[in-house]
């Protein structure tokens, strides 16, 4: 929900260094934790994954003008440090094909990772609470966006990136981009969170109401794949 | 999304910047971001587009419709000009970096297959990933072309309609469970073939077509001209 749109040549160049070398870091530590055996084996699931995630991005629900992240269900599916290779792979892939900039895929990688990591983190929290599996979906990835929207407006306040730019995006419920900019912000940070409220409310409804039905569909189907017992067949 | 498109063009027209190597090909795309992260002359970014756009005449492509794609970083970058209207860089001059940044990696995917991209990425990236983005290419056009027959079907059924947000959450989230059931067991199918071929981490990936010296000479002046017009003017 919250990928960066923004080309290259618009982000000062320290910003989208710092997203490389927070990315880089991320992505050691989750290579070094997954062990190599493992690793091989999972290699195909990493990549189908991060080629759903691709194609939910790619459809448009209907004349909203949104899409599906399904970074929570990468999370819950792969785990967290997959889950964050399945970010990176992803947004290399929309880099690629001019979807936000190259220079920007770093900065891409931390927030939508974020989200893949954090998601994990709350998902088995929650379900350790409750049997069934979609409330606790639900739940997770409502509360992750929530965290990782409140994450980028600390984001706008400590780094005077401009708020306008954070409001612009092609869905009309994400926030998009962030941009640091050497003159004033352009609107206050108080007017910015009064706008993006109710917005970002409308794409966090969205996405947690599409990702607690897919893993409704799963359950029926296959419910192993979101660590629910699996079905006699 | 128009991987599909794209990947056609790449693999099936026949150009001098086909022939030459990715290797010059990603340096040219390098040089040109270089160029537009130091620069601020609108000068520039002229004479880099026009640089460009003879690359793509040369290239047997069809112009305008790659550079539709372009259009995606015209309004982003507008949308940041506009919003920091007042001070900073001037908004023509951040929407012309925008642009110049992204008609460079459009000529790079244009002319490259995917796969040569990621077989470069191996020097950097850890094999799991590249390894990873060569199942995610492979497997997103499966993924998209099940998702559009479903689509297909559900449409002549009168079970998608875009002015039902809702309602298309509902079928949508079915969809993509789906596509998540289907991708788990493609995953399942490709990591037995894989384990079967003796898989141990990196995929081979074949050269599409004969590189040879002189037309990789030709991306790699191209970018180090557009480098020097940034510095020196």
């Amino acid at each position: 929900m919250s990928h960066i749109h923004l080309p290259d040549g618009v982000i000062p160049v320290f910003w989208w260094i710092i997203g490389y070398l927070l990315t880089a870091a991320i992505l050691g530590l989750a290579i070094s934790r997954t062990k190599s055996t493992e690793a091989r084996r999972k290699v195909p699931l990493l990549g189908i994954i991060a080629a759903v995630m691709l194609v939910g991005q790619s459809i448009p629900l209907g004349f909203i003008p949104f899409h599906l992240g399904l970074a929570v269900l990468a999370g819950i599916i792969l785990g967290p440090w997959l889950g964050f290779m399945a970010a990176f792979i992803s947004n290399m892939f929309l880099a690629l094909i001019g979807h936000g900039g190259i220079t920007v895929v770093g900065l891409n990688t931390v927030v939508v990772g974020s989200e893949v990591i954090i998601g994990y983190l709350l998902y088995n929290m929650f379900r350790r609470a409750t049997v069934r599996p979609v409330l606790p979906v639900i739940l997770a990835t409502a509360l992750t966006l929530i965290i990782t929207i409140a994450f980028m407006v600390g984001v706008v306040a400590i780094s005077q990136v401009n708020p306008a730019m954070i409001l612009m995006g092609e869905d009309a419920g994400a926030i998009k981009d962030s941009v640091v900019v050497d003159s004033p912000v352009a609107i206050s940070l108080r007017r910015f969170v009064a706008i993006i409220v109710p917005i970002a409310a409308i794409g966090i409804a969205i996405e947690a109401f599409a990702t607690g039905l897919i893993v409704r569909f799963i359950l029926g189907v296959r419910p192993e794949i979101v660590g629910a017992p699996a079905r006699e067949r | 999304m128009d991987i599909a498109f794209i990947d056609n063009l790449a693999y099936n027209r026949d150009s001098v910047m086909h022939r030459a190597s990715a290797l010059s090909k990603v340096i040219m795309v390098a040089l040109v971001i270089a160029a537009v992260v130091i620069s601020t002359q609108v000068v520039v970014f002229v004479m880099a587009l026009v640089f460009l756009l003879m690359a793509f005449l040369i290239s047997n492509l069809p112009v305008l419709r790659i550079l539709s794609f372009a259009g995606y970083a015209l309004v982003f970058s507008f949308v940041f000009a506009v919003s920091s209207v007042g001070g900073g860089i001037a908004p023509i001059v951040v929407m012309l970096k925008a642009v110049t940044a992204a008609v460079s990696m459009l000529l790079l995917i244009t002319t490259t297959p995917y796969p040569q991209i990621f077989a470069l990425g191996r020097k950097i990236f850890p094999t799991i990933l590249i390894d990873a983005m060569l199942v995610t290419y492979r497997s997103f056009f499966i993924l998209m072309e099940q998702v559009g027959r479903v689509i297909i079907a559900l449409r002549m059924r009168g079970g998608y309609s875009p002015a039902r947000v809702v309602g298309n959450l509902n079928i949508m989230g079915k969809v993509v469970g789906h596509g998540f059931i289907h991708a788990w067991e493609l995953s399942e199918n490709m990591q037995n073939a894989m384990l079967i071929r003796g898989y141990r981490g990196g995929m081979p990936v074949s050269a599409a077509r004969k590189h040879s010296l002189k037309y990789s000479l030709l991306p790699v002046l191209l970018g180090t001209t557009v480098l020097m017009v940034a510095v020196f003017v």
